[in-house]
C-alpha cells in the first residue's frame, strides 16, 4: 500500500470538515484543509526514516493527494447538505447579494449558488471548484507542513 | 539542506497564476462598475476558501472584494514572495537551511486572529507577513526536482555515489 494513502485519507477527511454547516467550523474555512494537511504530513514523516532528498516534493504531493480526497468528500457532503436544506441561509444571503448588485445576472449563476436545488451543473461545478481550490491549498499546506515537521530540518 | 532553485522557469508560471488569483480577489468592484452580471462569479469561485463577510473585506465603491482582509493579505504576500525571493538569494539560503523558522511568521497572524479588537490593517498585514516566506517553499521543492533531473540514477532508486554540491559541502565541513 502507498505509505501516503492513510495520512492523506486522514488529512483529506479532516480538511473536508469545512463544509459542515456549524458556526464554529465555518469561521476557520480553508484552515481545516491546512490543519488536515499538516496532520497528514506529521503522520507521514513520523513513520519515515530521515532522508535529505525529496522531502518537499513528498510533502507537496501528500498535500495534493489530501486536497483531492477532501474535494471529493466535500462535494458529497455539500450535495447531501443542499438536498437536505443545510445551506438555506447561505443561499438566501447569496440571492440577496445578487439582487443588490442590480446588474442582469446570467441565468446559470443562481444555479451555481444552489438557488435552484441540486442540479447536475451544481454538482459538477462544486466538484471542479473543490478539486482546484483544495488541491492548491493542500499542496501549499503540505510544503509548510514539511518545513515544520520534517525531522531533518530545524 | 535543499538548495532553492530561485531562477526556475516555473517561477513565472507560479507568479502569473498567483497574480491572477490576486486579480480575481479584487475583481468584483471593477466588474460591478462595468455593469457585468458576472461580478458574482469571483465570490462564488472563492466561497469555499473564505467566509467572505463584507464587513471584514476591503471595499471599493461599496462593493466587497471576493475574500476577507486576512485572505487578501495571504494572496498578496505569496505573490510578493514569489517576485522577491529570487532577488534575495542570501536570505533564501538562510531560510532554506532552517525552514522551520517559517512557523514564526505565522505567530502574528495567530495572535491577531484571537485578539478581539483587530483591525483591517492588522488582518491584512499579518496575512502578508505569514505568506511571504511560504513563497520560498515552491522554490525548494523545484530545487529537489532539479537535483533529481540532474542525477537520473536516483530516479530508478539505484544506489549512487555521485556527490552533489550539497553533499560535497557537507563533507568538506
Amino acid at each position: 500500500m502507498n505509505p501516503k494513502l492513510q495520512p492523506a485519507l486522514v488529512g483529506g477527511i479532516l480538511g473536508a470538515a469545512q463544509v459542515l454547516p456549524l458556526p464554529i467550523v465555518e469561521v476557520i474555512d480553508c484552515g481545516w484543509m491546512t490543519i488536515g494537511t499538516w496532520l497528514a504530513v506529521f503522520l507521514y514523516f513520523r513513520g519515515q526514516e530521515p532522508s535529505a532528498d525529496k522531502r518537499f516534493r513528498a510533502g507537496a504531493s501528500l498535500g495534493l493527494f489530501a486536497g483531492l480526497i477532501a474535494a471529493v468528500v466535500c462535494t458529497v457532503i455539500r450535495t447531501i447538505g443542499m438536498a437536505q436544506g443545510w445551506y438555506a441561509e447561505d443561499i438566501a444571503v447569496m440571492q440577496a447579494t445578487l439582487e443588490a448588485m442590480g446588474a442582469e445576472v446570467p441565468s446559470f449563476v443562481p444555479e451555481l449558488f444552489g438557488a435552484e436545488g441540486v442540479t447536475g451543473l451544481l454538482v459538477v461545478s462544486q466538484l471542479v471548484f473543490y478539486l482546484v481550490g483544495l488541491s492548491i491549498v493542500g499542496t501549499i499546506s503540505g510544503l509548510v507542513g514539511t518545513a515544520i515537521f520534517d525531522k531533518k530540518r530545524g | 539542506m535543499t538548495e532553492p532553485n530561485l531562477h526556475t522557469a516555473w517561477r513565472w508560471s507560479l507568479l502569473v497564476g498567483c497574480l491572477g488569483a490576486v486579480a480575481l480577489v479584487a475583481s468584483p468592484p471593477f466588474l460591478m462598475a462595468t455593469g457585468s452580471g458576472y461580478a458574482a462569479l469571483p465570490r462564488w469561485l472563492l466561497h469555499g476558501l473564505c467566509h467572505q463577510l463584507p464587513e471584514r473585506s476591503f471595499q471599493l465603491n461599496d462593493v466587497a472584494f471576493a475574500v476577507c482582509h486576512r485572505c487578501t493579505g495571504l494572496y498578496a504576500g505569496f505573490a510578493l514572495g514569489l517576485a522577491a525571493w529570487p532577488h534575495m538569494p542570501r536570505a533564501a539560503v538562510r531560510l532554506a537551511s532552517n525552514p522551520r523558522w517559517i512557523a514564526m511568521f505565522f505567530t502574528p497572524l495567530l495572535v491577531d486572529a484571537v485578539v478581539a479588537d483587530n483591525t483591517a490593517a492588522s488582518r491584512f498585514a499579518t496575512g502578508l507577513i505569514a505568506s511571504f516566506p511560504v513563497a520560498l517553499l515552491p522554490f525548494l521543492a523545484l530545487g529537489e526536482r532539479k537535483s533529481l533531473a540532474a542525477n537520473p540514477r536516483r530516479r530508478s532508486g539505484a544506489a549512487t555515489t555521485i556527490p552533489t554540491p550539497t553533499t560535497l559541502r557537507r563533507v568538506r565541513k
